[in-house]
């Protein structure tokens, strides 16, 4: 019988939080174990904690218990397509609020991929009434860090989702996968052994583990964007570390005890209502 | 003598109206090289935005094409809405002069314990 682990409820709404009752689920658990998740406890899921979940299940074929949630929060789930996914850019088009998970899959063609990833980024824009002006900062962080799944990953599937709070005027996104993670990617591209901690400085300092040896600029600039740019939150989880980010400062932490197997990137930006010049994060 | 034809390619169509990967572009690649045109436009109209990877990308296959001994073709990237063109003359001028400077990076090396006070005091 599975082990039963309790999901706890963040102490608040914060990225930060949500890393730590994340942290909290997995610690002390082995890689890959099935298990079956308490959801009960949980207010109001957000992405963060949501999608990893689902990546996890997706990988370790682990259960929910969820009998004691409120019928809105059960409905929510299933709106969003939790666990699973979309997979079809059918998908995309069934609520005009909530924006479903998307199950990005290596197998399917990459005309398929790219529309179900096209579908999920103008969904985004749509539901977050993003200003066209904007639109570059919108599809920038999310098209680099999508990439990195397949480019670096090697996940077979990567799972992508967002969250607009009109009333709080925020958006979340969440990127996940459960693939070989960032210190397996450079050892085996690139014959160099890191730590999980110095694998995430190093991807933050733009050392990519592309055969072609040019400078990689995904994660980086993409977190500058977030947190310099757009006065945002970003988080990055891959292995045992995890990196935080907002304008005023930065965080590399050591997640003893934990792992996780893959990379989980969550970054928090405001209401996009106006025109934004993002080129010089561009690089 | 008589001029080879030329061929437009619909990005939007082909690819997405977003285009992310690198891989959307080497498989476009793929699909160029079995064009008998040796003139080809990649129509961006209705391309919204390109990613700075794919963008890259399509230099480098642009050059590639270009330089073949045997199935040598001219591309030409045409309709390009004002924010794909930043992100190409962005990225084409950093592939020319790339930015030499590493980012700086000084994070503050905490602990999950740290993380969980910090919780703990906004519930407080």
């Amino acid at each position: 019988m599975e082990k039963e682990i309790v999901v706890p409820n963040p102490a608040d709404e914060s990225l930060g939080s949500q890393l730590v009752s994340l942290y909290q689920i997995f610690k002390g658990i082995p890689k890959n174990n099935t298990l079956t998740f308490d959801l009960n406890r949980l207010k109001w899921p957000q992405p963060f904690l949501l999608l990893s979940l689902a990546a996890y299940v997706a990988k370790s074929g682990s259960m929910f218990n969820m009998d004691a949630l409120t019928a809105s929060t059960r409905s929510y789930l299933q709106t969003i397509a939790f666990p699973g996914g979309a997979t079809a850019v059918s998908e995309f088009q069934k609520s005009k609020t909530y924006i479903p998970i998307g199950a990005l899959r290596r197998a399917v063609s990459t005309h398929e991929r790219e529309s179900l990833e096209s579908a999920f980024s103008k969904m985004i824009k749509d539901v977050s009434q993003t200003d066209e002006g904007a639109i570059d900062a919108l599809y920038y962080p999310i098209t680099e860090l999508i990439t990195n799944i397949f480019e670096h990953s090697q996940a077979d599937v990567g799972f992508v989702f967002g969250q607009y709070y009109p009333k709080k005027r925020y958006l979340d996104i969440c990127i996940v996968d459960a693939g070989r993670g960032m210190a397996k990617s450079y050892e085996i591209e690139k014959q160099l052994k890191y730590s999980d901690e110095e694998a995430i400085m190093e991807a933050m300092k733009g050392r990519s583990t592309k055969p072609s040896g040019e400078r990689g600029y995904g994660v980086h600039t993409s977190k500058n964007l977030v947190t310099k740019g757009l006065g945002g939150e970003f988080v990055l989880v891959s292995g045992s570390a995890a990196f935080l980010a907002d304008k005023k400062q930065e965080q590399l932490v050591k997640l003893a005890d934990f792992y996780w197997q893959g990379t989980i990137l969550a970054y928090r930006i405001p209401k996009l209502d106006h025109a934004i010049d993002i080129s010089s994060y561009y690089e | 003598m008589k001029n080879s034809p030329k061929k437009a390619l619909n990005i939007a169509e082909l690819v997405a109206p977003i285009v992310g990967s690198r891989d959307a572009v080497r498989v476009l690649e793929k699909m160029i090289s079995k064009e008998k045109a040796k003139s080809i436009d990649l129509d961006f109209r209705d391309v919204e935005f390109v990613s700075r990877s794919a963008t890259h990308e399509f230099l480098i296959m642009k050059e590639t094409v270009a330089r073949k001994a045997l199935n040598k073709k001219t591309i030409a990237f045409i309709n390009l809405n004002q924010n794909v063109k930043d992100m190409f003359r962005a990225v084409a001028a950093n592939r020319a002069v790339p930015k030499s400077a590493k980012p700086e990076l000084e994070p503050r090396i905490s602990s999950i314990e740290s993380l969980m006070a910090d919780s703990q005091k906004v519930t407080a």
